[in-house]
Protein backbone atom coordinates (compact mmCIF):
# COMPACT_ATOMS: atom_id res chain seq x y z
CA UNK A 1 0.00 0.00 0.00
CA UNK A 2 0.97 3.11 -0.93
CA UNK A 3 0.03 5.88 1.02
CA UNK A 4 1.05 9.39 2.34
CA UNK A 5 0.18 10.34 5.67
CA UNK A 6 -0.53 14.12 4.90
CA UNK A 7 -2.76 13.34 2.22
CA UNK A 8 -4.22 10.57 4.08
CA UNK A 9 -4.91 13.19 7.13
CA UNK A 10 -6.70 16.16 5.18
CA UNK A 11 -9.04 13.34 3.51
CA UNK A 12 -9.73 11.80 6.96
CA UNK A 13 -10.91 14.92 8.29
CA UNK A 14 -13.11 15.63 4.99
CA UNK A 15 -14.80 12.06 5.82
CA UNK A 16 -15.11 12.93 9.60
CA UNK A 17 -16.67 16.32 9.01
CA UNK A 18 -19.12 14.55 6.39
CA UNK A 19 -19.71 11.40 9.04
CA UNK A 20 -20.43 14.13 11.59
CA UNK A 21 -23.07 15.95 9.59
CA UNK A 22 -24.78 12.38 8.39
CA UNK A 23 -27.72 12.90 10.87
CA UNK A 24 -28.75 9.26 10.25
CA UNK A 25 -25.30 8.05 10.27
CA UNK A 26 -24.69 9.55 13.58
CA UNK A 27 -28.01 8.26 14.78
CA UNK A 28 -27.51 4.56 14.02
CA UNK A 29 -24.39 4.95 15.01
CA UNK A 30 -24.88 6.16 18.23
CA UNK A 31 -28.26 4.48 19.09
CA UNK A 32 -27.25 1.67 18.80
CA UNK A 33 -24.20 1.14 21.00
CA UNK A 34 -26.43 3.26 23.56
CA UNK A 35 -29.11 0.32 23.86
CA UNK A 36 -26.67 -3.21 23.69
CA UNK A 37 -23.84 -1.36 25.17
CA UNK A 38 -25.16 0.46 27.66
CA UNK A 39 -28.82 0.30 28.97
CA UNK A 40 -29.40 -3.44 28.11
CA UNK A 41 -26.05 -4.22 30.80
CA UNK A 42 -26.97 -1.44 33.07
CA UNK A 43 -30.43 -2.72 33.56
CA UNK A 44 -28.99 -6.70 33.52
CA UNK A 45 -26.36 -6.00 36.18
CA UNK A 46 -28.57 -3.63 38.37
CA UNK A 47 -31.60 -6.67 37.91
CA UNK A 48 -29.27 -9.14 38.69
CA UNK A 49 -28.31 -7.97 42.46
CA UNK A 50 -31.89 -7.59 42.78
CA UNK A 51 -33.38 -10.74 45.59
CA UNK A 52 -35.57 -12.39 42.20
CA UNK A 53 -31.98 -13.31 40.80
CA UNK A 54 -29.40 -15.50 42.15
CA UNK A 55 -28.01 -19.12 41.79
CA UNK A 56 -28.64 -20.77 38.30
CA UNK A 57 -28.59 -24.28 37.90
CA UNK A 58 -26.27 -25.34 34.81
CA UNK A 59 -27.03 -28.43 33.27
CA UNK A 60 -24.68 -31.36 33.90
CA UNK A 61 -23.78 -31.60 30.37
CA UNK A 62 -23.15 -27.83 29.70
CA UNK A 63 -21.44 -27.26 33.49
CA UNK A 64 -19.23 -29.60 31.74
CA UNK A 65 -17.90 -26.86 29.26
CA UNK A 66 -14.92 -24.82 30.04
CA UNK A 67 -16.91 -21.87 29.39
CA UNK A 68 -19.80 -22.58 32.27
CA UNK A 69 -17.42 -23.79 35.20
CA UNK A 70 -17.00 -20.27 36.97
CA UNK A 71 -21.38 -19.73 36.61
CA UNK A 72 -22.92 -19.43 39.10
CA UNK A 73 -25.00 -16.92 39.65
CA UNK A 74 -27.45 -14.86 37.05
CA UNK A 75 -24.91 -12.15 37.03
CA UNK A 76 -21.73 -14.67 36.27
CA UNK A 77 -23.94 -15.63 33.22
CA UNK A 78 -24.59 -12.36 32.49
CA UNK A 79 -21.03 -10.92 32.83
CA UNK A 80 -19.52 -14.18 31.11
CA UNK A 81 -21.99 -15.82 28.62
CA UNK A 82 -24.64 -12.92 27.35
CA UNK A 83 -22.47 -9.52 27.71
CA UNK A 84 -19.39 -10.48 25.25
CA UNK A 85 -21.74 -11.40 22.72
CA UNK A 86 -23.04 -7.81 22.63
CA UNK A 87 -19.61 -6.24 23.00
CA UNK A 88 -18.77 -8.24 19.96
CA UNK A 89 -22.42 -7.47 18.22
CA UNK A 90 -21.98 -4.07 18.59
CA UNK A 91 -18.42 -3.37 17.69
CA UNK A 92 -19.33 -5.42 14.60
CA UNK A 93 -22.20 -3.71 13.37
CA UNK A 94 -21.22 0.04 14.60
CA UNK A 95 -18.26 0.49 12.14
CA UNK A 96 -20.19 -1.45 9.30
CA UNK A 97 -23.17 1.14 9.55
CA UNK A 98 -20.22 3.88 8.86
CA UNK A 99 -18.79 2.26 6.19
CA UNK A 100 -21.94 2.59 4.29
CA UNK A 101 -22.38 6.03 3.99
CA UNK A 102 -18.18 6.59 3.76
CA UNK A 103 -17.27 4.13 1.60
CA UNK A 104 -20.37 2.47 -0.36
CA UNK A 105 -22.67 5.67 -0.86
CA UNK A 106 -19.69 7.56 -2.35
CA UNK A 107 -19.56 5.35 -4.93
CA UNK A 108 -22.90 5.25 -5.61
CA UNK A 109 -23.59 8.94 -5.78
CA UNK A 110 -20.31 8.93 -8.34
CA UNK A 111 -18.84 11.20 -5.70
CA UNK A 112 -15.50 9.28 -5.83
CA UNK A 113 -14.88 11.37 -8.72
CA UNK A 114 -14.24 13.98 -7.13
CA UNK A 115 -11.86 12.67 -4.60
CA UNK A 116 -10.04 10.38 -7.62
CA UNK A 117 -9.89 13.79 -9.41
CA UNK A 118 -7.54 15.39 -6.37
CA UNK A 119 -3.85 14.95 -6.47
CA UNK A 120 -4.23 11.72 -4.30
CA UNK A 121 -4.04 7.79 -4.98
CA UNK A 122 -6.76 5.32 -4.50
CA UNK A 123 -4.60 4.22 -1.32
CA UNK A 124 -4.80 7.26 0.13
CA UNK A 125 -8.27 7.70 -0.28
CA UNK A 126 -9.15 4.28 0.62
CA UNK A 127 -6.56 4.70 3.82
CA UNK A 128 -8.62 7.88 5.28
CA UNK A 129 -11.90 6.29 4.97
CA UNK A 130 -11.06 3.50 6.35
CA UNK A 131 -9.40 5.46 9.57
CA UNK A 132 -12.28 7.57 9.50
CA UNK A 133 -14.84 4.64 9.99
CA UNK A 134 -12.24 3.34 13.01
CA UNK A 135 -11.85 6.61 14.51
CA UNK A 136 -15.93 7.34 14.34
CA UNK A 137 -16.68 3.73 15.33
CA UNK A 138 -13.92 3.85 18.60
CA UNK A 139 -15.33 7.26 19.81
CA UNK A 140 -18.86 6.14 20.17
CA UNK A 141 -18.26 2.61 21.01
CA UNK A 142 -15.13 2.92 23.82
CA UNK A 143 -16.65 5.62 24.99
CA UNK A 144 -19.75 3.71 25.75
CA UNK A 145 -17.88 1.22 26.65
CA UNK A 146 -16.30 3.17 29.39
CA UNK A 147 -20.07 3.58 31.16
CA UNK A 148 -20.42 0.00 30.89
CA UNK A 149 -16.61 -0.50 32.63
CA UNK A 150 -17.70 1.76 35.71
CA UNK A 151 -20.79 -0.30 36.11
CA UNK A 152 -19.11 -3.07 35.96
CA UNK A 153 -16.48 -2.64 38.98
CA UNK A 154 -19.01 -0.99 40.69
CA UNK A 155 -21.76 -3.49 40.61
CA UNK A 156 -19.99 -6.33 40.26
CA UNK A 157 -17.02 -9.05 41.53
CA UNK A 158 -15.73 -8.63 38.21
CA UNK A 159 -12.40 -6.71 38.79
CA UNK A 160 -10.34 -4.92 36.43
CA UNK A 161 -8.72 -7.68 34.44
CA UNK A 162 -12.74 -8.57 33.17
CA UNK A 163 -12.90 -4.84 31.98
CA UNK A 164 -9.38 -4.68 30.81
CA UNK A 165 -10.02 -8.13 28.55
CA UNK A 166 -13.04 -7.10 27.71
CA UNK A 167 -11.70 -3.75 26.35
CA UNK A 168 -9.29 -5.68 24.39
CA UNK A 169 -11.79 -8.08 22.51
CA UNK A 170 -14.11 -4.54 21.86
CA UNK A 171 -11.32 -2.77 19.76
CA UNK A 172 -10.29 -5.88 18.01
CA UNK A 173 -14.11 -6.69 17.02
CA UNK A 174 -13.60 -3.01 15.60
CA UNK A 175 -10.62 -3.75 14.05
CA UNK A 176 -11.94 -6.61 12.60
CA UNK A 177 -15.36 -4.80 11.55
CA UNK A 178 -13.48 -2.36 9.60
CA UNK A 179 -11.28 -4.70 7.88
CA UNK A 180 -14.85 -6.57 6.94
CA UNK A 181 -16.02 -2.38 5.99
CA UNK A 182 -12.99 -2.73 3.13
CA UNK A 183 -14.00 -5.87 1.48
CA UNK A 184 -17.84 -4.93 1.88
CA UNK A 185 -16.45 -1.63 -0.01
CA UNK A 186 -14.95 -3.79 -2.46
CA UNK A 187 -17.50 -6.27 -3.37
CA UNK A 188 -21.33 -4.57 -2.67
CA UNK A 189 -22.24 -2.51 -5.94
CA UNK A 190 -25.14 -0.40 -4.06
CA UNK A 191 -26.17 -0.08 -0.26
CA UNK A 192 -28.56 -2.71 -0.58
CA UNK A 193 -25.84 -5.55 -1.21
CA UNK A 194 -23.80 -3.64 1.16
CA UNK A 195 -26.35 -4.47 3.65
CA UNK A 196 -27.15 -7.86 2.79
CA UNK A 197 -23.35 -8.52 2.68
CA UNK A 198 -22.53 -6.98 5.89
CA UNK A 199 -24.85 -9.74 7.48
CA UNK A 200 -22.85 -12.17 6.05
CA UNK A 201 -19.55 -10.91 6.77
CA UNK A 202 -20.94 -11.48 10.40
CA UNK A 203 -21.30 -14.66 10.86
CA UNK A 204 -17.84 -15.89 11.06
CA UNK A 205 -17.16 -13.46 13.96
CA UNK A 206 -20.30 -14.49 15.79
CA UNK A 207 -19.77 -18.04 15.47
CA UNK A 208 -16.11 -17.72 16.64
CA UNK A 209 -17.58 -16.00 19.64
CA UNK A 210 -20.08 -18.84 19.97
CA UNK A 211 -17.10 -20.92 19.80
CA UNK A 212 -15.09 -19.09 22.61
CA UNK A 213 -17.76 -18.56 25.13
CA UNK A 214 -18.26 -21.99 25.73
CA UNK A 215 -14.92 -23.72 25.20
CA UNK A 216 -12.84 -20.64 26.91
CA UNK A 217 -12.87 -20.33 30.78
CA UNK A 218 -12.41 -17.21 32.56
CA UNK A 219 -11.18 -14.11 31.21
CA UNK A 220 -9.09 -15.83 29.42
CA UNK A 221 -12.10 -16.08 26.44
CA UNK A 222 -11.77 -12.12 25.87
CA UNK A 223 -7.70 -12.30 24.82
CA UNK A 224 -8.51 -15.31 22.79
CA UNK A 225 -11.74 -13.98 20.80
CA UNK A 226 -9.47 -10.67 20.52
CA UNK A 227 -6.80 -12.46 19.09
CA UNK A 228 -8.91 -14.03 16.31
CA UNK A 229 -10.84 -10.87 15.88
CA UNK A 230 -7.29 -9.16 14.95
CA UNK A 231 -6.63 -12.25 12.64
CA UNK A 232 -9.84 -11.81 10.60
CA UNK A 233 -9.16 -8.26 10.25
CA UNK A 234 -5.80 -9.31 8.62
CA UNK A 235 -6.78 -11.73 6.53
CA UNK A 236 -9.83 -9.55 5.55
CA UNK A 237 -7.43 -6.81 4.63
CA UNK A 238 -4.67 -9.15 2.91
CA UNK A 239 -7.56 -10.42 0.68
CA UNK A 240 -8.50 -6.82 -0.21
CA UNK A 241 -5.56 -5.84 -1.14
CA UNK A 242 -4.21 -8.77 -3.07
CA UNK A 243 -7.35 -10.55 -4.39
CA UNK A 244 -10.33 -7.76 -5.03
CA UNK A 245 -8.13 -4.64 -5.56
CA UNK A 246 -9.01 -1.01 -5.25
CA UNK A 247 -10.33 -1.54 -9.01
CA UNK A 248 -13.36 -2.97 -8.01
CA UNK A 249 -13.48 0.11 -5.84
CA UNK A 250 -13.20 2.70 -8.33
CA UNK A 251 -14.83 0.83 -11.76
CA UNK B 1 9.98 16.52 -28.97
CA UNK B 2 9.08 16.13 -25.50
CA UNK B 3 6.11 14.13 -24.62
CA UNK B 4 3.72 14.87 -21.71
CA UNK B 5 1.50 11.72 -22.57
CA UNK B 6 2.45 8.48 -24.16
CA UNK B 7 0.48 5.79 -24.24
CA UNK B 8 2.34 2.25 -25.74
CA UNK B 9 0.53 -0.26 -26.53
CA UNK B 10 -1.70 0.00 -23.75
CA UNK B 11 -4.25 -2.80 -23.48
CA UNK B 12 -7.02 -2.58 -20.43
CA UNK B 13 -9.17 -6.07 -20.08
CA UNK B 14 -11.10 -6.25 -16.94
CA UNK B 15 -12.11 -9.33 -14.41
CA UNK B 16 -15.11 -9.70 -16.73
CA UNK B 17 -13.44 -10.00 -19.71
CA UNK B 18 -14.34 -6.76 -20.95
CA UNK B 19 -11.88 -4.93 -23.10
CA UNK B 20 -11.82 -1.26 -22.58
CA UNK B 21 -8.48 -0.59 -24.08
CA UNK B 22 -7.16 -2.49 -26.79
CA UNK B 23 -3.16 -1.95 -28.01
CA UNK B 24 -3.67 1.79 -28.07
CA UNK B 25 -0.10 3.54 -28.81
CA UNK B 26 -0.75 7.36 -29.31
CA UNK B 27 1.29 10.49 -27.68
CA UNK B 28 0.20 14.15 -26.55
CA UNK B 29 3.18 17.09 -27.75
CA UNK B 30 3.77 19.24 -24.19
CA UNK B 31 2.02 21.89 -24.79
CA UNK B 32 -0.09 20.80 -27.27
CA UNK B 33 -4.15 20.22 -27.24
CA UNK B 34 -5.48 16.95 -28.05
CA UNK B 35 -8.53 15.25 -28.40
CA UNK B 36 -9.69 11.90 -27.63
CA UNK B 37 -13.10 11.78 -29.58
CA UNK B 38 -15.21 8.37 -29.87
CA UNK B 39 -18.70 7.34 -28.41
CA UNK B 40 -19.40 5.57 -25.61
CA UNK B 41 -17.63 2.65 -24.67
CA UNK B 42 -14.65 3.78 -26.59
CA UNK B 43 -11.84 3.42 -23.92
CA UNK B 44 -11.68 7.51 -23.12
CA UNK B 45 -12.71 6.99 -19.61
CA UNK B 46 -10.56 4.11 -18.99
CA UNK B 47 -7.44 6.12 -20.85
CA UNK B 48 -8.35 9.04 -17.62
CA UNK B 49 -8.84 6.20 -14.99
CA UNK B 50 -5.10 5.25 -15.73
CA UNK B 51 -3.63 8.45 -15.93
CA UNK B 52 -5.27 9.57 -12.75
CA UNK B 53 -3.49 6.05 -11.13
CA UNK B 54 -6.99 4.21 -10.73
CA UNK B 55 -6.41 1.56 -13.29
CA UNK B 56 -3.39 -0.39 -14.38
CA UNK B 57 -3.15 -1.37 -17.71
CA UNK B 58 -2.76 -5.09 -18.56
CA UNK B 59 -0.62 -4.66 -21.41
CA UNK B 60 1.73 -1.91 -22.49
CA UNK B 61 3.22 1.48 -21.05
CA UNK B 62 1.82 4.65 -19.99
CA UNK B 63 4.24 7.63 -19.02
CA UNK B 64 2.66 10.47 -17.39
CA UNK B 65 5.09 13.61 -17.47
CA UNK B 66 7.66 11.28 -18.60
CA UNK B 67 7.31 8.53 -15.66
CA UNK B 68 5.65 5.83 -15.46
CA UNK B 69 2.40 5.84 -14.00
CA UNK B 70 3.23 2.56 -12.52
CA UNK B 71 6.15 3.73 -11.23
CA UNK B 72 7.91 5.62 -7.85
CA UNK B 73 7.75 9.20 -9.57
CA UNK B 74 3.77 8.55 -10.45
CA UNK B 75 2.69 10.78 -6.76
CA UNK B 76 4.82 13.84 -8.07
CA UNK B 77 4.21 13.87 -11.63
CA UNK B 78 0.16 13.61 -10.57
CA UNK B 79 0.65 16.61 -8.44
CA UNK B 80 1.04 18.36 -11.65
CA UNK B 81 -1.77 17.44 -13.69
CA UNK B 82 -5.65 18.70 -13.17
CA UNK B 83 -8.25 16.50 -13.75
CA UNK B 84 -11.98 17.33 -14.75
CA UNK B 85 -14.23 14.37 -14.01
CA UNK B 86 -17.15 13.08 -15.89
CA UNK B 87 -20.41 14.14 -14.57
CA UNK B 88 -19.44 13.26 -10.81
CA UNK B 89 -21.92 13.19 -8.25
CA UNK B 90 -21.73 16.61 -5.64
CA UNK B 91 -21.57 16.54 -1.93
CA UNK B 92 -24.69 17.27 -0.30
CA UNK B 93 -22.73 18.25 3.00
CA UNK B 94 -20.16 19.73 1.84
CA UNK B 95 -19.78 23.08 -0.12
CA UNK B 96 -18.18 24.53 -2.80
CA UNK B 97 -15.64 26.37 -0.44
CA UNK B 98 -14.29 23.07 1.69
CA UNK B 99 -14.50 21.35 -1.41
CA UNK B 100 -11.94 23.82 -2.70
CA UNK B 101 -10.29 24.43 0.79
CA UNK B 102 -9.83 20.58 0.48
CA UNK B 103 -8.24 20.67 -2.81
CA UNK B 104 -5.75 23.56 -1.83
CA UNK B 105 -4.53 21.64 0.90
CA UNK B 106 -3.80 18.54 -1.18
CA UNK B 107 -2.36 21.00 -3.74
CA UNK B 108 -0.83 23.17 -1.10
CA UNK B 109 -1.64 26.30 -2.86
CA UNK B 110 -3.69 28.61 -2.40
CA UNK B 111 -7.03 27.84 -4.21
CA UNK B 112 -8.18 31.95 -4.22
CA UNK B 113 -6.76 32.17 -7.77
CA UNK B 114 -8.71 29.29 -9.52
CA UNK B 115 -12.18 30.21 -7.71
CA UNK B 116 -11.35 33.97 -9.29
CA UNK B 117 -10.86 32.82 -12.57
CA UNK B 118 -13.79 30.37 -12.65
CA UNK B 119 -15.77 33.31 -11.32
CA UNK B 120 -16.86 31.26 -8.17
CA UNK B 121 -16.37 32.96 -5.26
CA UNK B 122 -20.00 34.08 -4.58
CA UNK B 123 -20.88 30.37 -4.22
CA UNK B 124 -18.30 29.07 -1.89
CA UNK B 125 -20.69 28.94 0.66
CA UNK B 126 -23.08 27.16 -1.60
CA UNK B 127 -23.57 23.14 -0.89
CA UNK B 128 -22.40 21.67 -3.83
CA UNK B 129 -24.99 19.55 -4.37
CA UNK B 130 -27.44 22.84 -4.73
CA UNK B 131 -25.19 24.02 -7.34
CA UNK B 132 -26.56 24.18 -10.57
CA UNK B 133 -25.13 21.80 -13.33
CA UNK B 134 -23.32 24.30 -14.72
CA UNK B 135 -21.06 25.68 -11.82
CA UNK B 136 -20.66 22.35 -10.29
CA UNK B 137 -18.78 21.81 -14.10
CA UNK B 138 -17.33 25.06 -13.02
CA UNK B 139 -16.01 23.78 -9.83
CA UNK B 140 -14.70 21.17 -11.09
CA UNK B 141 -12.32 23.18 -13.38
CA UNK B 142 -11.66 25.24 -10.36
CA UNK B 143 -10.01 22.14 -8.31
CA UNK B 144 -8.48 21.08 -11.54
CA UNK B 145 -6.69 24.08 -11.79
CA UNK B 146 -5.82 25.06 -8.03
CA UNK B 147 -2.52 23.28 -8.58
CA UNK B 148 -1.80 25.37 -11.38
CA UNK B 149 -1.03 22.20 -13.44
CA UNK B 150 1.27 21.39 -16.34
CA UNK B 151 -1.70 18.71 -17.65
CA UNK B 152 -5.05 19.38 -17.50
CA UNK B 153 -7.24 16.14 -18.14
CA UNK B 154 -10.66 16.71 -19.02
CA UNK B 155 -13.62 14.09 -19.16
CA UNK B 156 -16.58 14.97 -21.21
CA UNK B 157 -16.44 18.16 -19.10
CA UNK B 158 -19.85 19.18 -21.05
CA UNK B 159 -21.30 15.81 -21.07
CA UNK B 160 -25.54 16.59 -20.06
CA UNK B 161 -25.47 20.17 -19.94
CA UNK B 162 -27.64 23.00 -21.51
CA UNK B 163 -26.74 23.84 -24.97
CA UNK B 164 -26.01 27.81 -23.36
CA UNK B 165 -24.46 26.39 -20.27
CA UNK B 166 -22.45 24.52 -22.59
CA UNK B 167 -21.29 27.14 -24.46
CA UNK B 168 -20.44 29.34 -21.67
CA UNK B 169 -18.24 26.39 -20.22
CA UNK B 170 -16.33 26.05 -23.45
CA UNK B 171 -14.97 29.61 -23.15
CA UNK B 172 -13.80 28.87 -19.64
CA UNK B 173 -12.23 25.20 -20.98
CA UNK B 174 -10.71 26.95 -23.32
CA UNK B 175 -9.22 29.88 -21.35
CA UNK B 176 -7.96 26.79 -18.73
CA UNK B 177 -5.85 24.97 -21.79
CA UNK B 178 -4.07 27.95 -22.62
CA UNK B 179 -0.40 27.58 -22.28
CA UNK B 180 -0.46 23.89 -20.67
CA UNK B 181 -1.08 20.29 -21.94
CA UNK B 182 -4.33 19.31 -22.43
CA UNK B 183 -6.10 16.19 -23.22
CA UNK B 184 -10.03 16.01 -23.63
CA UNK B 185 -12.12 13.10 -24.22
CA UNK B 186 -15.49 13.57 -25.70
CA UNK B 187 -17.81 12.53 -27.98
CA UNK B 188 -18.72 15.60 -29.56
CA UNK B 189 -16.78 16.33 -32.55
CA UNK B 190 -18.03 20.21 -32.59
CA UNK B 191 -16.26 20.50 -29.01
CA UNK B 192 -13.09 18.66 -29.96
CA UNK B 193 -12.46 20.90 -33.21
CA UNK B 194 -13.75 24.40 -31.51
CA UNK B 195 -10.52 23.02 -28.07
CA UNK B 196 -8.14 20.70 -29.63
CA UNK B 197 -5.65 21.33 -32.31
CA UNK B 198 -5.42 17.46 -33.04
CA UNK B 199 -7.55 14.90 -33.34
CA UNK B 200 -7.34 10.96 -32.02
CA UNK B 201 -10.36 9.35 -32.68
CA UNK B 202 -10.85 6.01 -30.99
CA UNK B 203 -13.48 3.30 -31.34
CA UNK B 204 -14.12 0.10 -29.04
CA UNK B 205 -10.50 0.92 -27.20
CA UNK B 206 -8.89 0.74 -30.31
CA UNK B 207 -7.28 4.06 -31.92
CA UNK B 208 -8.25 4.31 -35.44
CA UNK B 209 -5.87 5.65 -37.91
CA UNK B 210 -6.52 9.16 -38.46
CA UNK B 211 -6.30 9.38 -42.08
CA UNK B 212 -8.46 6.10 -42.52
CA UNK B 213 -11.28 7.74 -39.78
CA UNK B 214 -10.76 10.85 -42.23
CA UNK B 215 -11.50 9.35 -45.24
CA UNK B 216 -14.66 7.23 -43.85
CA UNK B 217 -16.50 10.22 -42.82
CA UNK B 218 -15.82 11.76 -45.92
CA UNK B 219 -17.48 8.84 -47.60
CA UNK B 220 -19.92 7.26 -45.63
CA UNK B 221 -23.29 9.24 -45.86
CA UNK B 222 -24.86 9.94 -42.22
CA UNK B 223 -27.95 11.15 -41.09
CA UNK B 224 -28.33 14.09 -38.32
CA UNK B 225 -30.61 13.39 -35.69
CA UNK B 226 -32.19 15.92 -32.92
CA UNK B 227 -34.06 15.16 -30.51
CA UNK B 228 -35.62 17.10 -27.46
CA UNK B 229 -33.82 14.80 -24.72
CA UNK B 230 -30.22 16.28 -26.32
CA UNK B 231 -27.69 14.14 -27.87
CA UNK B 232 -26.93 12.21 -24.89
CA UNK B 233 -30.14 10.07 -24.57
CA UNK B 234 -29.77 9.58 -28.43
CA UNK B 235 -26.42 8.34 -28.63
CA UNK B 236 -27.79 5.99 -25.85
CA UNK B 237 -30.63 5.14 -27.57
CA UNK B 238 -29.03 4.89 -30.92
CA UNK B 239 -26.48 2.05 -29.06
CA UNK B 240 -29.73 -0.06 -28.02
CA UNK B 241 -30.46 -0.12 -31.69
CA UNK B 242 -26.79 -1.00 -32.38
CA UNK B 243 -26.14 2.05 -34.47
CA UNK B 244 -22.99 4.27 -34.37
CA UNK B 245 -23.70 8.31 -33.75
CA UNK B 246 -21.66 11.09 -32.85
CA UNK B 247 -22.63 13.55 -31.17
CA UNK B 248 -21.97 17.29 -33.26
CA UNK B 249 -23.07 20.36 -30.91
CA UNK B 250 -26.80 19.44 -30.34
CA UNK B 251 -27.01 16.79 -32.96
CA UNK B 252 -26.00 13.24 -33.50
CA UNK B 253 -24.39 12.00 -36.87
CA UNK B 254 -25.51 8.62 -37.84
CA UNK B 255 -23.54 6.36 -40.46
CA UNK B 256 -25.88 5.10 -42.62
CA UNK B 257 -25.66 3.23 -46.19
CA UNK B 258 -28.81 4.70 -47.60
CA UNK B 259 -30.05 7.60 -45.98
CA UNK B 260 -33.49 7.51 -47.80
CA UNK B 261 -34.07 4.08 -47.36
CA UNK B 262 -33.19 3.99 -43.69
CA UNK B 263 -34.17 7.28 -42.12
CA UNK B 264 -37.68 6.52 -41.69
CA UNK B 265 -37.29 3.43 -40.20
CA UNK B 266 -34.45 5.07 -38.13
CA UNK B 267 -36.74 7.62 -36.46
CA UNK B 268 -39.92 5.70 -35.93
CA UNK B 269 -37.34 3.18 -33.95
CA UNK B 270 -35.91 6.19 -32.01
CA UNK B 271 -39.61 7.49 -31.37
CA UNK B 272 -41.16 3.66 -30.57
CA UNK B 273 -38.47 3.91 -27.67
CA UNK B 274 -39.57 7.77 -26.55
CA UNK B 275 -37.18 9.72 -28.11
CA UNK B 276 -38.46 12.89 -29.53
CA UNK B 277 -36.56 13.19 -32.59
CA UNK B 278 -37.37 16.61 -34.10
CA UNK B 279 -35.05 16.95 -36.74
CA UNK B 280 -33.75 14.03 -39.19
CA UNK B 281 -32.02 15.26 -42.36
CA UNK B 282 -29.21 13.65 -44.62
CA UNK B 283 -25.42 14.84 -43.93
CA UNK B 284 -23.97 16.17 -47.40
CA UNK B 285 -21.31 17.82 -46.50
CA UNK B 286 -18.66 16.27 -43.91
CA UNK B 287 -17.65 17.84 -40.95
CA UNK B 288 -14.35 19.06 -41.06
CA UNK B 289 -11.68 18.21 -38.44
CA UNK B 290 -9.34 21.47 -38.57
CA UNK B 291 -6.02 21.52 -37.88
CA UNK B 292 -5.50 17.78 -37.85
CA UNK B 293 -2.02 16.44 -37.35
CA UNK B 294 -0.37 13.29 -38.64
CA UNK B 295 -0.71 10.69 -35.89
CA UNK B 296 2.14 10.01 -34.37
Amino acid sequence: MNVRLSQVQYLFWKEVRQLTRNQVAMLTSLLMPAFLLVLAPLLALLASRTSGYGPVSVPALTARLPGFEAVRTAQDYFLYETLPLLFVLVSLLTPMLVAIPTLIVERERRSLELLLALPVLVDDIVAAKLAAILATAVATTLSMFLVDAVVILTLTPAGTAYVVGTAFLVFSTLVASVGGSLLLGLMARDVRTATMRGALFCVVPLFLTGLCIVAVPGTARFWVLGVLMLGLACGAVSTGLRLLTYERYVV
Amino acid sequence: MEFAIEFHAVSKRFPGGAVALDNATWRVETGSRVCLLGPRGAGKTTTIRILQGALRPTGGSVTLLGVSVLGPGYREARRRVGIVPQVAGMYTDLSAGEYLALAGRLYNRNPDPATRALDLHEYLHARMSELSASFQRRLALAVALVGRPEVLLLDEPTAGLEPLAASDLLVYLDRAMEDRTALLCTHSSAEATQLCRRIIPMRAGRVVDEAAWEDERRLKPRLRLSARQGPDRLLAELDNLSRHGEADGESVLVEVTDPREEAAELVGALVRAGVDVYECSPVSVPVEVAGAEAPP
